[in-house]
């Protein structure tokens, strides 16, 4: 049984991250699967960063910043927004079903929101399964004489 | 001012063909050469790259020992080079060229040496040993059934590499020995088969691929640290009727071995401990055994790049690079290539056997 | 401003006979460095023969009768080439539709200055790889390669020339069943009239010994009058059934072109056990990365610790060829290079072309055609 998938999670200083502490102080339970990493802004983050994670081994990327019009630094997440479209087609090309991939607005007063978000997205992964990578190659060895 | 100029590449003994984008007597960069039948274009980084080798520590000017060594004229370093060969008798004389000279070089001091009387002279190749034999073509590869590779062919010669790429695509069966736990070209294989060492290898390697073994096979061997496995090796595989390509390092050791005595490292310290005067061509004994040339009264070296040799050297004559020459390279599959001067050397640099030839008039030698 | 269509030729006659169909583009080229309107003129010289296409930079208008004539087998770029070594001269540069597309890329990246070039396009049926063309037309032709004077498409047939004046023509599209013909994207290729230059030439709805030339920018309008005023080239209208028989022509090849889009990019397109064994080939040479036009950074990414393997023999393809594509495919104009110079043989020029089709599906930008960049790049809230 498939119980402990890893999950990164990318949240933006201002919001997403806020939402996730909220849901810290008011005990609301989350699965202690998504390890949330701080960004100051979705808008940092580039389709290269949530490559290399599923490359480290995690078998969930999420990414939450502002609702829409709420970015600390104005158009952040216009521009993750667009980003995370690219990634959408990206990873089914090398394997990695898209569903593994989620992105969310949530806000620093929803904490119900992220904790919602993050339950649904850790089960999505967990009926996924583990990620099997066909990376790195082994060759076929023959057995040694 | 900007051309772009066919050369091939000078940086292991595949030969692919690589264009130099040349801006103001500079090479800049490359560009594809896709007319190439060897690489069409396609090139590993050491390819693209050669481009740097035309800059790289360039010697200038020819240098004299004084109070360390300083520039001089030609005329002045060239005058200490035939007073020091004619103090000493021919077999107190050595000279060593490297595999990366032209075949047009070899033959010029291959004359100079028999001229002059000296015995004592060879292409220095590191590990591999001479070879007289007939080697499979590129397109033997690409139709080959079965090929039996020892060594990390796609790694280390990519270009090579590619043939038993596309022979794989044509249903080739691919069978890989190494020492490492992975390779890239074990990856690519059908099988793989570790080894404990280069030399176990006719000892341990699997019956049924030795049974494979036909016609229709090619065995590439390279990447070998010793000479005495490759001629092992070889002799071992020669017994079946199989292709062979044995992969050297330098982009004209074949040519080398044609015309010139081939020299192993071992050959080569032999050869140190004869001689009085040591004539280097374009190589760097002094990188792997400075020691055996403590020796050494007087040490001439010709060629275009500073190296440790250079740094001990009495005299030091500037050359020319490769793109900076006319003349032939022969792959290591034994296709022999023509290459045209494309550049001016810096300085005061010469072509190599315009040197020779120098030294040779003022010797009183024909050639 | 308005798209005008005239039929040109060279007024020298040694021009108009060396040049492919008239010399009028060799002719605009001459005018330019004559009246010292450009500093150089990049095209391309035959080399060896005609499956050897030399780009050269020509600065001495005697010089422009060695670069007459179209060459099908030298699937060469100038994008690169122009911003890497001649971005500071002012430069007429003759460009199949993919150079158009790689330099209005760099143009919009102030990679290429767009104010010191001329563009003059050849309309663009597909191009060969030399090595290709050379077996196809010892197999399927049985005449010695080094025999042939000169090579076209037309009307769908593959045609050569040898010196005895004889003509042998097949089918293209027999020759491309088989695996020759055109290179694999050329055969996908949409654009076949660079609009993205200033100017349009080419043989569709010419006259024999004409060039039809469709006008695209005011500077190419302006170029065009200069030439006719100094007496370098003589134009005249075409009939109206030529210009209809151009667009026919052009429709059916965009059609075709298509046709193989659905044929390489989904009914045969390599699943992904294919793509593993595909990038289990990767050594890591940097040769897509370099020949590519997109990637003009002077610190790559790919070289960054960050993304290092420590110990794999091959790089993981999520992180390597992966890291590659989110920074370009958007914006991938399909010009086949990286596959070109790939050593390991791998059909990269496939996967990222598919990436850029669904981009364009989805936003409707068109790498080397729309205006603005890519809309990922945008400010903007939206
Ligand atoms: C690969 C290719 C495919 C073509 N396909 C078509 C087609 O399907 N339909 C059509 O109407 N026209 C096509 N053309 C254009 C046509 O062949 C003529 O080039 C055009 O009509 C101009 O004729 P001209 O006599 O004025 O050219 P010229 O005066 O002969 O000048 C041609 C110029 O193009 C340069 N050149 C030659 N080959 C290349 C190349 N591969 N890349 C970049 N520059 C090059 C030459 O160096 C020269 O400067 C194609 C051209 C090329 C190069
Ligand atoms: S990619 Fe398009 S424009 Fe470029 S050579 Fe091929 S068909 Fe011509
Ligand atoms: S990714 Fe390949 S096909 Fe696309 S623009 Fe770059 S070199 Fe051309
Ligand atoms: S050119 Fe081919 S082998 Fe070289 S890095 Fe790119 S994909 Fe890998
Ligand atoms: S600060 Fe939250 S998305 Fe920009």
């Amino acid at each position: 049984m498939f119980s402990e998938p890893k999950i990164l999670g990318f949240c933006c200083n201002w919001c997403c991250y806020g939402g996730a502490d909220t849901a810290g102080t008011a005990r609301m339970q989350y699965p202690p699967n998504v390890r949330v990493l701080r960004v100051m802004c979705s808008g940092r983050i580039n389709p290269a960063m949530v490559l290399k994670a599923f490359k480290e081994g995690a078998d969930g990327v999420f990414v939450g910043g502002c609702h829409m019009g709420d970015c600390h630094y104005d158009a952040g997440n216009y521009k993750w927004n667009r980003r995370a479209k690219l990634i959408e087609d990206l990873l089914p090309e090398f394997g990695i079903p898209k569903k593994r991939f989620r992105f969310e607005w949530i806000s620093a007063s929803e904490g119900e929101k992220f904790q919602k978000t993050m339950e649904e997205f850790t089960d999505t992964i967990k009926s996924l399964g583990p990620l099997h990578r066909s990376f790195p190659k082994m060759s076929n060895k023959s057995p040694m004489c | 001012m900007m051309k772009v100029a066919h050369t091939i590449c000078p940086s292991c003994s595949v030969g692919c063909g690589v264009n130099l984008i040349i801006k103001d007597n500079e090479a800049v960069g490359t560009y594809p050469y896709k007319r190439h039948p060897l690489n069409e274009g396609k090139t590993c980084r050491k390819g693209r790259e050669c481009f740097k080798i035309v800059m790289e520590n360039r010697l200038k000017e020819p240098l004299l020992r004084g109070n360390g060594l300083k520039q001089s004229s030609w005329d002045a370093a060239l005058d200490a080079v035939v007073s020091q060969i004619k103090l000493h008798p021919a077999p107190e004389v050595g000279i060593i060229i490297s595999g990366k000279c032209t075949n047009e070089e070899y033959e010029t001091l291959k004359k100079f040496s028999k001229n002059l009387g000296v015995e004592n002279i060879g292409c220095h190749t590191g590990s591999v040993p001479s070879v007289d034999l007939g080697t499979a073509t590129l397109d033997d590869v690409e139709n080959s059934e079965f090929i039996l590779i020892i060594g990390d062919v796609i790694k280390e010669t990519p270009l090579l590499g590619r043939w038993i790429i596309l022979a794989k695509e044509n249903g080739a069966e691919i069978f890989a020995i190494d020492k490492p736990d992975e390779t890239l070209t074990g990856v690519n294989s059908h099988q793989y088969q570790q080894v404990e060492s280069i030399s176990s290898i006719i000892d341990e390697i699997d019956s049924t691929v030795l049974e494979k073994l036909s016609s229709q096979s090619t065995v590439i061997i390279s990447n070998l640290e010793n000479g005495d496995n490759f001629e092992k090796l070889l002799t071992f595989f020669n017994q079946y009727d199989t292709k062979i390509i044995p992969v050297f390092q330098d982009c004209n050791s074949r040519g080398a071995m044609n015309i010139l005595p081939i020299l192993s490292d071992d050959d080569l310290s032999d050869l140190l401990e004869k001689i009085k005067v040591l004539y280097v061509v374009g190589d760097d004994p002094a990188s792997i055994m400075i020691e055996s040339m403590k020796n050494l009264d007087f040490i001439i070296s010709q060629g275009c790049m500073v190296n440790e040799t250079t740094s001990i050297s009495d005299v030091v004559l500037p050359g020319s690079c490769w793109a900076e020459k006319t003349g032939s390279l022969t792959n290591t599959t034994g296709e022999t290539q023509e290459i045209s001067k494309i550049l001016e050397p810096p300085g005061n640099a010469l072509d190599d056997q315009n040197i020779i030839t120098k030294i040779a008039e003022k010797m009183g030698l024909e050639l | 401003m308005e798209s005008q269509f005239l039929l040109a030729k060279a007024k020298d006659d040694e021009l108009a006979v060396r040049g492919e169909c008239g010399g009028a583009v060799s002719a605009l080229f001459k005018y330019l460095l004559d009246q010292d309107l450009v500093d150089g003129v990049l095209t391309l010289t035959r080399g060896e023969d005609i499956y050897d296409g030399i780009p050269t930079l020509v600065e001495d208008s005697e010089d422009i009768i060695s670069t007459c004539g179209s060459l099908h087998c030298a699937p060469t770029m100038f994008g690169d080439l122009i911003s890497k070594h001649l971005s500071d001269m002012r430069l007429a540069v003759s460009v199949k539709p993919c150079d158009a597309m790689a330099i209005k890329e760099l143009e919009k990246r102030h990679q290429i200055n767009e104010n010191l070039i001329y563009k003059v396009g050849l309309n663009c049926g597909g191009s060969l790889m030399p090595i290709t063309a050379q077996k196809m037309i010892e197999v399927f032709y049985d005449v010695d390669p080094s025999e042939v004077v000169k090579e076209e498409i037309d009307k769908g047939k593959f045609i050569i020339e040898l010196a005895d004046g004889t003509h042998k023509s097949i089918e293209i599209d027999e020759l491309e069943e088989k695996g020759f013909g055109r290179r694999i994207n050329c055969q996908r290729c949409e654009l076949k009239i660079p609009r993205n230059a200033d100017l349009a030439s080419g043989n569709w709805g010419a006259e024999p010994g004409w060039t039809f030339i469709e006008v695209i920018t005011e500077k190419g309008k302006k170029l065009l009058d200069g030439a006719k005023k100094g007496g370098y080239i003589e134009v005249k209208t075409p009939s109206e059934k030529a210009i209809i028989i151009r667009g026919k022509i052009e429709n059916a090849m965009i059609k075709l072109a298509q046709k193989y889009q659905e044929k390489y990019l989904e009914e045969n397109y390599p699943n992904i056990e294919n793509w593993d064994e595909y990038w289990n080939h990767c050594i890591k040479c940097y040769a897509c990365r370099d020949a590519c036009s997109l990637c003009y950074c002077k610190e790559c990414d790919l070289e960054k610790e960050f993304y290092n393997d420590e110990d794999g023999v091959v790089p993981d393809p999520l992180t390597f060829q992966g890291v590659r594509m989110s920074h370009v495919y958007f914006s991938c104009i399909n010009c086949g290079q990286c596959e070109d110079v790939c050593p390991m043989e791998i059909p990269l020029a496939v996967i990222f072309h598919r990436m850029q089709k669904k981009y364009r599906d989805k936003t409707g930008f068109i790498p080397g055609v729309s205006e603005e960049l890519p809309p990922l790049f945008s400010p903007e809230k939206e």
